[in-house]
């Protein structure tokens, strides 16, 4: 289908003129429904994407100590009750360490351990220093 | 020596000498006793209770949420004719 152009316009609206009429300006426009039906539509097709990634999303806070990588996954980021633990001792890195991206808004962090996988990603702007931490934990867990 | 997590035997061990877990084992929580379980067992190994995960009802909802907006669109759709 081609794209409307001057041209092509102009060309619409000659088909339609009477004899000796002459075309002086020309323009396409359209007519949208209601503001007030367009919102609530827009609402419609947009919410049930969002609602379905915040359900789909899994909350973790982590934590390196001098022995061990641990895992909380926790309800959400204004409610911190446990829901489950993963805990991978710090010698295990040794063997088969994390991989860790620091990216520009996120820091990545991926454990490739066949028995307890692990893959989440640090948002930068959660605390002062939720980047510095996520890339410390990082740098620590994938060259031990 | 570290405790069970999962029986709290004090003795420990790995795997633990009284349960036979791995006291490194991914746990949870029970929605039901509110003890640790390990995320792998089909059942809370406290209480019993059937450990189901969330996507059971979640998948569903989802689901009914996108056929309910498209329902609604079609429905507008109709009625703006």
């Amino acid at each position: 289908m081609a794209k409307l152009t001057d041209d092509l316009m102009q060309e619409t609206l000659s088909t339609h003129l009477q004899e000796g009429e002459t075309l002086e300006h020309w323009a396409f426009g359209i007519q949208q429904p209601n503001m007030l039906l367009m919102l609530p539509l827009f609402a419609l097709a947009i919410l049930p994407g969002v609602i379905a990634t915040q359900m789909l999303t899994k909350n973790y806070l982590a934590g390196l100590t001098n022995k061990r990588f641990v895992v909380l996954q926790v309800k959400s980021v204004v409610n911190v009750e446990l829901k489950a633990l993963t805990e991978y001792a710090r010698d295990d890195f040794a063997a088969s360490p994390a991989s860790y991206r620091p990216g520009k808004l996120f820091t990545h962090i991926k454990i490739n351990s066949a028995e307890k996988p692990f893959k989440c990603k640090f948002h930068r702007m959660l605390s002062k220093d939720n980047r510095m931490h996520a890339e410390a934990m990082g740098a620590a867990i994938s060259a031990p | 020596m570290r405790a069970c997590p999962f029986c709290s035997n004090a003795e420990g061990g790995n795997p633990c000498g009284l349960c036979g877990r791995a006291p490194t084992a991914s746990r949870k929580v029970c929605a039901a006793c509110k003890k640790m379980t390990p995320l792998d067992e089909p059942q809370c190994s406290h209480c019993g209770t059937a450990l189901r995960s969330e996507l059971r009802w979640k998948i569903p909802v989802i689901v009914a949420m996108f056929v309910a907006a498209i329902s609604v669109s079609a429905i507008v759709e109709v009625f703006m004719r």
